[in-house]
């Protein structure tokens, strides 16, 4: 079992949905944002533009730099992949936020520690999808188990050949995206 | 996208030097030591201390870092992540340096345990070589930030190291008057060739960034050498750091010159450790180059949108009235 995402670019709108549904879910403040939401081009020349719109969550890495580098072990990975940070352990050194190539992580300056994506854990136990997937209009997010091969995110990343963010640098991402 | 690595600033950088100087100190009195020398009854016991405070404000600067300083202790309870072993090092190399420094005052019970005085300085120069190698190793752990991931990263920091730990044991000779000794002489002209060796390898390895292979290496670089961190660069580390301490070398060498160069040594890789700790940004998330915000932005927006509210809030809350 190991939990993972897939966004398709083709269908994302950059309406920041998922951004404020998961700001809300979390009560996180205006400046905290666990997925934020990029805009990628224009690229090309006029009148041949293209671009997209590029959801960043936590990458909840199987290799993840975060979780290697944190000093007291606040940050952990649980067995189904998810990529958490224990509060009680958390001192806020913020290398996480050094090691993390995918700038992903933010420091709550109230409690003095590092906060990240939970994947709605709590949501997916429950047999819920997360709270940014629920929330997409456009349905532009999907999550599910990687490791079962007949799961719809997983026919989803061989049938159209989703790719992870920066797999060159092997933390082996569990979250996938159909590029346009 | 990132125009600088701005979660680890000056406080990280500060500590990184103080300690990796402490570290080196500590070496060079060990060897001073080790080799008979007769200077190190009179310098090795205040500068010993001298190296274990310099450690100790190393190590506070980075607990003033953390947000959560009540709970810095548990940094050594993940003794396989680097920063953990990195802790570990910090703290042998200040008790090494303070165990060390006792055993030249007479007062302390220990004081004529020469045995044992020999055994603590081979330790501290484990643990201090150590010490000053495990923060390249840490950094290295930034997959996505390419300018710290090369090899090469260690010896740069080593001989960084070994320049301001010798220039700080010839600040305290001169200050405590006994820079006129041959021994310090020796260190004075060993320094000279890690000068030039800090010179060869801190630009080599800039140079070497600024043709890689990976584009944010390439930024990095091009952030020292003609961007954000020029300044600092070429003035701190390059000019004052390095050329004019070499050109002091064609000058008699007084006491006065001697804790010139030594101050400005200092000043140079208190100046190397805060560029190669700040320039050294991550590799650009697609979308970043159009919608990247600094923490400062964000905190400016975020108060101005407050602001904006709060000032609403009043006109309803008259209008009501």
């Amino acid at each position: 079992m190991r939990w993972g995402m897939l966004v398709d670019l083709r269908k994302c709108v950059g309406c920041h949905a998922c951004t404020v549904a998961c700001q809300n879910i979390n009560g996180l403040g205006f400046d905290e944002k666990w997925t934020k939401v990029l805009r990628v081009g224009p690229i090309g020349q006029f009148p041949n533009l293209s671009g997209y719109f590029m959801p960043v969550p936590c990458m909840h890495c199987e290799d993840a730099p975060c979780v290697e580098g944190c000093p007291t072990g606040a940050s952990y990975k649980r067995e189904d992949g998810i990529v958490l940070v224990d509060e009680d352990k958390c001192l806020g050194c913020k290398f996480c936020m050094v090691v993390c190539p995918y700038g992903v992580r933010t420091f709550n300056e109230k409690k003095g520690i590092v906060e990240k994506c939970i994947m709605c854990y709590e949501r997916l136990e429950k047999g819920e999808p997360t709270r940014c997937t629920e929330t997409c209009q456009l349905k532009a997010r999907y999550c599910g188990d990687l490791d079962d091969p007949n799961s719809e995110i997983s026919i989803m990343i061989g049938r159209y050949n989703a790719k992870p963010l920066h797999a060159e640098l092997g933390t082996k991402p569990a979250v996938y995206y159909i590029i346009p | 996208m990132e125009t600088k690595q701005e979660y680890w600033e000056g406080l990280a950088a500060g500590s990184f030097f103080l300690v990796a100087t402490a570290a080196m100190m500590l070496v060079t009195l060990a060897i001073l030591d080790l080799s008979g020398s007769d200077i190190a009854a009179q310098l090795n016991g205040w500068a010993g201390l001298a190296a274990a405070v310099l450690g100790a404000i190393g190590g506070l600067l980075l607990m003033v870092e953390a947000g959560n300083k009540t709970k810095a202790y548990l940094i050594v309870a993940n003794p396989a992540s680097m920063a953990s072993k990195n802790a570990i090092m910090m703290t042998s190399v200040i008790a090494l340096a303070f165990i060390y420094a006792t055993f030249f005052f007479a007062f302390v019970p220990w004081a004529g345990l020469a045995g044992l005085r020999m055994m603590v300085a081979v330790l501290g120069i484990m643990a201090g070589l150590i010490a000053v190698m495990v923060p390249a190793l840490e950094l290295g752990e930034a997959r996505g930030r390419a300018f710290w991931n090369s090899a090469a990263l260690i010896p740069v920091f080593l001989i960084t190291a070994a320049v301001t730990g010798m220039a700080a044991v010839i600040l305290a000779a001169a200050l405590m008057s006994v820079d006129g000794n041959a021994a310090i002489r020796i260190i004075d002209k060993v320094l000279l060739g890690f000068i030039i060796l800090q010179l060869l390898s801190v630009w080599g390895y800039v140079r070497g960034m600024e043709n890689s292979g990976a584009e944010e290496a390439r930024r990095a670089a091009g952030n020292i050498l003609h961007g954000d961190f020029k300044g600092c660069f070429w003035t701190g580390v390059i000019i004052l750091g390095t050329v004019v301490p070499l050109a002091l070398y064609l000058l008699a060498g007084t006491s006065v010159i001697l804790i010139i160069k030594a101050v400005l040594l200092l000043m140079g890789g208190a100046c190397f450790r805060n560029v190669f700790l700040q320039a050294a940004v991550r590799k650009v998330v697609p979308g970043e180059e159009n919608e990247w915000y600094s923490r400062e932005d964000i905190a400016q927006l975020a108060a101005a949108l407050e602001k904006r509210w709060q000032e609403k809030a009043e006109v309803v809350c008259n209008e009501r009235r």
